[in-house]
């Protein structure tokens, strides 16, 4: 037990806790990969504006900031980015100063322009000569000249000593990457694999056959009492490991709070130094933040994990490793105050050794600094000292001669750049040359990044707003007979989500002429808790941003009783066996065994996965029907009510009692009247009081019998006053209320401005998607509904919709539903683009043949789809429709299949209004689509819900495509081919590594290019500015995105008709972007707009 | 005794009720979605489809001696982050279902 436990006070520790949630922040939260969430990497950081958040993560994670600017020269090259979108993003920085160049007079634009498009400033420094060999004489007498005539020694770039002053050095890195990059230890890599050991083998979710012991006493304990019997700790350098763990004290908050006073980290410094620990390996930090977040989740429940645990293991092996590092090599106490010390007393040997670790000293000077490091000097700081300032002063004059040389070569590569001959360089004015070379040194290529991004953007929002501005052009010189005609009934009117993948689908389906389609997002406004049949626990179907308040369970249909029944007990027998499989798999023994008896029948899966994948799926399915028959199910819609439930449970308990005293006493069942049942069962579950012996007499059995039947009906049927209440509670919280079911169906229809003029089908499409072996499957699935398939969403809102009662409440909100209009749920299969349409019991018969048609059409533009979305995964060209279907499905049968389709990769822009602004222009499927109708929502309320959430859930899927695709190996996880499921939550890459977030490279690469252009998303409303400016104003959330630039924003008002552009603080900007007019105020029918009459459209 | 209400982001409601738990408050009500205004303005709490940006209120009776932890624990949050926290003397009928046993 630890002797100090007592040392700090409760308020010292929730303290703590409080940093550490604060330093916890900068870590994204992961979900376990089964419900796999698109966020954005730089969640944490979204206080920051963008271009500081993307540096601060890259110190965090060590991730790039930007493509690099060779990929972006290639987009200028294809035409993808247009130069003079790149002077726009440039403006800011360029003053109006010009020189005359070799006689032509440039501006500082054009120099930063020529610099970037040119890479004029690209090249290491050691390469100038190589790149000069046929230019020699003009570069060598280039070199003279700036030295002798321009003179521009004082221009040369400067070395620093210290990366940072020592003050700030706990913000920069740890105690162990300190003694990494200063005397070459590999602690940061020591400490991680110590800690995915531990985390992988504590967080498993019963993948591991052996697991790990303790861990119902916590992360921290458990390792506490398994680690002061780990034997390689001695090997990894913690001398006197087991004493010195269990002399930690058993708090976690005590453990950290002791290492940070034993490293001396000041208590400013306590958040972004605890920070740095996270980051280190921050799949798995992430993970545990999740975690520690859900409070029902039953593995955290058993076994608690949370940051200040693992900060406590953490920081030990830090505090030890770092000590003994500092201790050996250095001769100094491993804490910030000797470090500080020592960054400040001995500079240049401080200097010398990171150069050195860093392999940047040439070879004789690495050879003297190796002599001295095993030298009986080799701690001594005034050695090092000594020779680090010799090395540093050998390095200025290095750098002093290197630069005319580099300058050279910038002015070579700008005259090139600008079509001007070289041999006039030298007419250039000295003054002149001096600005040029201050100009391009000071635009480092490091400082690239940003603007390339801007001009990107802008170049590719230029051409969605041209195309959009055609469109509401169209849609206005629409408008007057629009107004004239009533709007006629569509054919039917098809829900979609708001993903990108809709958008395809949604085109094909309006070119069948008829359809109206809308978008919303995919779990229809309904949030529930799910549990589908056969399954024991329910799951959230919802935004991760919302928690359900509503349980609906999937049920047989009533005529389907004995097969569920039989369905029920098939997937027991399925479940046994594959548990029996899996231990015989696992034993010690059994293999030897199992591997001569069952291994051939491993085989058969094996050929016909790889060889005949479509005939082992089918005839999977068949043998799968044959065993186990699909039971038609429905939904709990409707909340039970409290006397509803009791006679349910009531039913349930006597059916109990009846078999149960049948199969103990003998007795007749005829003899067996209700009232007896009732009277055991009251008795039973407290309500009767009963005397003792009165069940025996009736029933011929002893009082002794009587009571162990009591006991056996208690304790192992749970009838008993708990049970029964705990019963009686789930059973009451499952459905909705018929208010409730009002109040969502409202919500959705108003939400897309669908409230009057209704179809006699309105089918709610809702998303999912069909893979082999692929443990990102649940990413292809519906973000809305949290990464779940989204059909129980459409079912629910489809038979709210349908029900009489609520449409009666309807109607008197003001939304008349004909009685002739009936919805419907569907799902879209994303991989084959097949849409299945459910509950087909509960249509009509009036509706057969709008059904047919339906069900025609949309086979017909799901075969369109597949042909579309076939060619962007590289299906051979001109396919044939059968084809293209065919390849579809083979993708999402093929289990070796790694990209079974490029799911939201390409997403860009969002658009809220109404369908038909978007209707004419094909948008490749790389637009969320949210239908909504501003006139209809004179409040603001239905767009702010818009705005707080469908929106942010965009940004998120956005932000989790950008951030994978600019940096795969950081922010994405990498080459699908080398996953490897752990712990059922997530993939490592080989068998060790950080669980892995993001996207794998297979998602948003095509090869080695980015399929996915890394772009922000922007948002396109159609809304009155104002209203849409009041609602930011209301939302710190939105501001932080639109004002630090993670999100772009132009409204589309409708009383002008004109685009604006958001800019911030700063308000709204005439114009989709800077240099172009986007609006449509040219024509007639704009005149009577500007003069105040609003554009009508039919919808 | 005392009586503490603390205003925070639908987003720190777990650290709130987690810190209340560690520190030994018997027990909390959690009011959603509520409305007010403060330093950043009005705040409408209508419904919306993010939990996470609505505004919640927690209170708590505790024994005096708990007050300061609880302030330790909210102060490096509500340093970063907008909230607000009021601690009032309060009497309670039965003593006993407030002091952590």
């Amino acid at each position: 037990m630890a002797q100090d436990s007592q040392r700090f006070t409760d308020a010292q520790r929730m303290e703590l806790r409080s940093y550490a949630e604060l330093a916890g922040e900068v870590i994204a939260h992961y979900w376990p990969m089964r419900t796999f969430i698109h966020h954005n990497p730089l969640h944490g950081l979204e206080s920051l504006p963008f271009d500081q958040a993307v540096k601060r993560g890259a110190r965090l994670f060590g991730s790039r900031e930007h493509l690099d600017n060779e990929t972006f020269r290639g987009y200028v090259k294809e035409g993808r980015i247009d130069t003079k979108h790149l002077r726009i993003a440039l403006e800011p920085l360029g003053t109006d100063k010009t020189v005359a160049f070799a006689g032509r007079v440039i501006s500082h634009l054009d120099v930063l322009c020529a610099s970037m498009i040119h890479g004029i400033t690209d090249l290491p420094p050691h390469d100038t000569r190589a790149n000069h060999d046929g230019e020699e004489p003009a570069w060598s007498g280039l070199v003279s000249w700036l030295q002798t005539t321009v003179g521009i020694q004082d221009l040369a770039p400067g070395t620093p000593l210290t990366p940072w002053p020592s003050a700030e050095w706990p913000s920069h890195e740890t105690l162990g990457a300190w003694c990494d990059r200063t005397v070459g230890t590999a602690i940061v890599d020591t400490i991680n694999r110590e800690m995915v050991k531990w985390c992988s083998v504590f967080l498993d979710e019963g993948e591991a056959s052996w697991s790990m012991p303790h861990r119902e006493q916590t992360f921290y304990r458990a390792w506490k009492s398994l680690a002061q019997y780990d034997m390689t700790l001695g090997l990894i350098g913690i001398r006197e490991a087991s004493k010195k763990i269990r002399a930690l004290s058993d708090r976690p908050e005590d453990a950290v709070l002791d290492s940070l006073m034993k490293l001396r980290i000041p208590k400013r410094a306590w958040e972004e130094y605890l920070s740095l620990h996270l980051a280190a390996i921050p799949g798995w930090t992430g993970y545990i933040k999740w975690r520690a977040h859900q409070s029902g989740f039953p593995w955290q429940q058993q076994f608690p994990i949370d940051l200040v645990k693992y900060l406590a293991v953490r920081l030990f092996y830090e505090r030890e490793l770092g000590a003994r590092a500092c201790r050996d090599r250095l001769g100094i106490d491993g804490n910030a105050d000797e470090i500080r010390a020592y960054m400040d007393g001995y500079p240049h040997a401080y200097w010398v050794r990171r150069e050195w670790v860093a392999g940047r000293l040439p070879k004789p000077a690495a050879k003297q600094v190796r002599r001295l490091s095993r030298s009986n000097q080799g701690q001594d700081p005034s050695a090092w000292e000594e020779l680090g300032r010799q090395h540093y002063h050998v390095r200025l004059n290095q750098g002093v001669e290197e630069w005319p040389k580099r300058a050279a070569h910038y002015l070579l590569r700008l005259a090139q750049a600008l079509s001007i001959d070289p041999s006039a360089i030298e007419s250039t004015a000295p003054s002149e040359v001096r600005t040029l070379l201050t100009w391009l040194a000071g635009f480092p290529v490091s400082q690239h990044g940003p603007h390339w991004l801007d001009a990107f953007e802008t170049s590719h929002r230029r051409q969605a707003l041209t195309d959009l501005a055609t469109a509401a052009h169209a849609v206005a010189a629409r408008t007057p007979s629009a107004e004239q005609d009533a709007p006629s009934r569509p054919l039917a009117q098809i829900v979609f989500c708001i993903d990108v993948r809709s958008e395809v689908f949604r085109r094909h389906l309006e070119h069948q002429g008829g359809y109206e389609t809308l978008g919303l997002a995919g779990f229809f406004g309904v949030p529930l808790d799910y549990q589908p049949f056969s399954a024991h626990h329910a799951v959230a179907h919802c935004p991760v941003l919302l928690k359900p308040k509503n349980h609906v369970r999937e049920v047989p249909r009533s005529y389907h009783g004995i097969l569920a029944q039989r369905h029920k007990t098939a997937a027991q027998l399925s479940q046994a066996a594959h548990t029996l499989l899996h231990d015989l798999k696992e034993n010690v023994i059994t293999p030897y065994v199992m591997v001569e008896a069952l291994g051939w029948l491993f085989g058969l899966p094996l050929f016909g996965k790889t060889l005949l994948p479509r005939w082992y799926h089918k005839a999977g399915d068949w043998l799968k029907q044959l065993l186990m028959p699909a039971v038609a199910t429905t939904l709990t819609v409707d909340k039970i009510t409290r006397e509803e439930a009791e006679e349910m449970i009531a039913a349930e308990q006597h059916a109990l009692i009846r078999e149960l005293v049948r199969a103990r006493f003998a007795f007749p069942g005829a003899a067996l009247s209700p009232a007896l049942l009732e009277k055991i069962r009251k008795k039973a579950i407290g309500q009767a009081d009963g005397v003792n012996g009165e069940t025996a007499s009736t029933l011929p059995c002893t009082p002794e019998a009587e009571e162990a039947f009591y006991h056996e009906l208690r304790e192992r049927h749970r009838i008993s006053p708990r049970g029964t209440s705990d019963r009686l509670e789930r059973l009451t919280q499952t459905g909705f209320s018929v208010t409730e079911q009002a109040y969502f169906v409202e919500a959705a229809l108003r939400l897309m401005g669908l409230t009057a003029n209704f179809a006699r089908v309105v089918l709610f499409c809702a998303h999912g998607s069909t893979s082999q072996n692929n443990p990102y499957e649940s990413a292809l699935d519906c973000g809305a509904c949290g990464g779940n398939q989204g059909l129980p969403n459409a079912r629910i809102i489809a038979a709210m919709a349908n029900k009489p009662t609520v449409r009666e409440l309807l109607q008197a909100r003001g939304i008349k539903i004909p009685s002739d209009a009936h919805f419907l749920a569907a799902q879209h299969d994303t991989t084959t683009d097949r849409i299945r349409i459910v509950d087909l019991e509960d249509v009509p018969a009036t509706h057969r043949k709008d059904l047919t048609r339906l069900m025609a059409d949309l086979e017909e533009a799901g075969i369109q789809t597949s042909i579309e979305r076939g060619l962007a995964l590289g299906t051979p060209a001109g396919p044939i429709e059968k084809t293209a279907r065919h390849l579809a499905g083979r993708r999402s049968e093929d289990w070796a299949e790694t990209r079974p389709e490029w799911g939201l990769s390409g997403n860009s822009l969002m658009v809220i209004g109404r369908r038909p602004l978007t209707q004419t222009i094909n948008l490749h499927g790389r637009v969320f689509l949210h239908s909504y109708d501003s006139r209809q929502d004179p409040s603001g309320k239905l767009l702010e819900t818009i705005m707080t959430a469908p929106l942010v859930v965009a940004q998120w899927i956005n932000m989790e495509h950008y951030f994978s695709t600019v940096d795969n190996e950081v922010y994405g996880s990498g080459s699908k081919v080398y996953h490897n499921v752990v712990g059922r939550i997530g993939v490592m890459t080989g068998v060790w590594s950080d669980l892995r977030i993001g996207l794998p490279a297979q998602t948003v690469f095509n090869g080695r290019t980015p399929y996915h252009d890394p772009l922000r998303l922007l948002a396109v409303i159609e809304a009155p500015r104002d209203r849409i400016r009041a609602i930011i104003n209301r939302h710190s959330l939105l501001q932080q995105l639109f004002h630090h630039r993670w999100v772009g924003l132009v409204a589309l008002d409708p009383q002008d008709g004109l685009f604006y552009h958001y800019d911030g603080i700063a308000g709204w900007r005439r114009g989709g972007l800077a240099d172009d007019q986007l609006d449509v105020a040219s024509d007639e029918g704009n005149q009577d707009r500007r003069s105040g009459r609003a554009p009508e459209v039919c919808h | 005794m005392k009586e503490i209400k603390i205003v925070v982001q639908g987003e720190h409601l777990k650290f709130v009720t987690d810190l209340l738990d560690r520190v030994g408050a018997t027990g909390y009500t959690i009011i959603n979605n509520i409305s007010g205004k403060g330093h950043h303005g009005f705040h409408e709490g209508h419904l919306l489809f993010n939990d996470t940006s609505s505004q919640v209120m927690v209170f708590t009776v505790v024994p005096e001696e708990k007050v300061e932890p609880i302030l330790a624990g909210l102060g490096p949050l509500f340093n970063k982050h907008s909230g607000t926290m009021f601690v009032t003397d309060t009497a309670v009928s039965r003593r006993e279902h407030f002091i952590a046993k």
